[in-house]
């Protein structure tokens, strides 16, 4: 069984087609990480602003 | 941006710098084309990614379900009645050729007929006419004749059987598997006289079908090649309702797609039978040291005929194909669910969204049999001359031949890859218009759209290499 670096330019090729899936998904899930994190800060910034609740007596 | 650039700008260097891939498994790069064959995939993955920004800033609205149609005419009933005689008496011969013509493919009109004229003809006619078939369907015809004789001999036939709603369209799912597995892994599909008879089944199945459920029930959730071209046809511009034709605009019709049980199995099929008959002709699954035939040898050893060690292999290729085709739509429809926060549930969004995969299904269509139609489709004019193989020169035809310089491979490439990026980037538009008629919030309906734009580039991305792997 030979190593399968030995063969890489027959499948070297095969990398380059599927890296546009790796980096765009990679981007995406980068992004819509991003788009979340700051709807969470914005929440937090909204609960900071708003004035605190009187105690019950 | 400088940064990317000056990161970005060597490593492209060393990428164009590498070597061809290595020629000796006859996956060679084409000399003449500008830029390396993988180049392509990247420049498209480029135009999906600004298609789809264009698209969530130009398009902040549904659309498409808006547009009207205008009526163009319509047609007499002669002509629908003459159309399903030319259908019967073209099934009929066929048959009739492939059973008692010569028994080579080359020599006999019912292979071509078969795989070239009607399996990839009539989606092309589809696509640019409306639904051809279902006026032409040999089937849907001889189940209308039956029904309107009976209504003037006797009264009419019995009352069908309530079609199951779970059924859907899974029996023609089932048949177009049936059909890609015939042409593709069975080795019988040379055999005219095979072939027939596999019509003949099939007709059978059809008739014990259409008896049951009813013509136009059966028809349209059975046959599978009627329901593989009625979808094609709700891309043409051409609309057919009763014999009225309307003319539409581009992409409305696919809104059409019936959301039955089965629809996202059908074209998932189509995708996925599509790209295996792509990827069955590269070297990494049909090369002298290729997964068929480490897969065969295997087979081989545990004590099966090679014959049946071939066909096994491509059957379980088949359906692994379908079922990656099936898992990537799966995962976007299940992400999108979740980013909408679990509304609409997984099931009844990959239903509505389904519609958005025949653009794809047939830019599979276009990419993969393009050359096959326009080169064996030449050969229909020696063989209808000759359908039997006998010798004779009925229309005078016989001795015509098949002008390879028709399309250059260069040509053949380009529309390829243009047919593969106007598919993907019609799904990208299909699925855009329906995220927003789907959720109230602009922002959840487009960012439920980045994983659709992940499967479309991954679509993409294979369909190219998959025709590069055969075609180089």
């Amino acid at each position: 069984m030979s190593f399968p670096l030995a063969h890489v330019a027959h499948w070297y090729h095969a990398l380059l087609y599927l890296a546009p899936i790796l980096l765009i998904g990679l981007g995406l899930w980068w992004s819509s990480r991003r788009e979340r994190a700051a709807e969470r800060a914005a929440e937090r910034e909204r609960a900071a602003e708003q004035p605190p609740r009187e105690s019950r007596r | 941006m400088a940064h990317l650039l000056k990161a970005g700008l060597p490593a492209a260097v060393a990428l164009l710098a590498l070597p061809a891939t290595a020629s000796a498994h006859g996956v060679g790069e084409r000399a003449d084309l500008p830029i390396p064959l993988w180049l392509f995939a990247w420049a498209a993955v480029f135009v999906l990614v600004a298609s789809f920004v264009a698209f969530a800033v130009l398009w902040p609205k549904p659309s498409l379900a808006n547009r009207s149609s205008r009526l163009l005419g319509r047609a007499p009933l002669a002509l629908e009645v003459l159309a399903g005689a030319f259908g019967v008496f073209g099934f009929a011969l066929i048959v009739y050729v492939g059973l008692e013509g010569s028994q080579t493919a080359t020599a006999n009109l019912a292979p071509t007929a078969i795989f070239v004229l009607v399996w990839v003809g009539i989606p092309f006619a589809s696509v640019l006419f409306g639904d051809l078939f279902a006026v032409i369907s040999p089937w849907r015809a001889i189940g209308r004749a039956v029904g309107w004789a009976a209504a003037r001999v006797g009264g009419g036939l019995p009352a069908p059987i309530a079609y199951p709603d779970r059924l859907g369209r899974w029996p023609a799912a089932l048949m177009i598997l049936c059909f890609a597995w015939i042409e593709l892994a069975w080795s019988g599909r040379e055999e005219p006289n095979s072939l027939a008879i596999v019509a003949l089944i099939y007709t059978a199945v059809m008739l014990i079908g259409m008896s049951c459920f009813g013509a136009d029930k059966w028809c349209r959730n059975a046959d599978g090649f009627g329901v593989a071209f009625s979808l094609f046809a709700l891309l043409a511009p051409l609309d057919w309702k009763e014999r009225r034709c309307r003319l539409r605009a581009p992409l409305v019709g696919a809104l059409q797609m019936p959301q039955v049980a089965g629809s996202v199995a059908v074209v998932c099929v189509l995708i996925g039978s599509t790209s295996f008959d792509g990827f069955s002709q590269g070297t990494v699954w049909n090369g002298a040291s290729g997964v068929a035939q480490q897969l065969s040898d295997l087979l081989v050893a545990l004590g099966l005929s090679a014959g049946a060690a071939v066909e096994i292999a491509h059957t379980l290729g088949l359906l692994l194909i379908v079922a990656v085709v099936a898992a990537l739509y799966r995962l976007a429809v299940v992400a999108m669910s979740r980013t909408g926060g679990g509304r609409p549930p997984t099931a009844e969004l990959a239903r509505s969204f389904a519609h958005t995969l025949i653009p794809i299904a047939l830019a599979y269509v276009v990419a993969h049999y393009l050359s096959l139609f326009v080169f064996q489709g030449q050969a229909t004019l020696f063989l209808i001359s000759d359908p039997l193989g006998d010798g004779s020169d009925i229309f005078g035809t016989s001795q015509s031949a098949v002008d390879y310089s028709v399309l250059s491979a260069n040509a053949i490439w380009y529309a390829q890859v243009a047919a593969l990026l106007v598919g993907h980037v019609a799904a990208l538009a299909l699925a855009h218009d329906k995220a927003m008629a789907t959720w109230a919030s602009q922002r959840v309906a487009i960012r439920s759209q980045y994983w659709m734009l992940l499967v479309m580039v991954a679509f993409t991305c294979i369909g190219l290499w998959f025709l590069s792997a055969g075609a180089a």
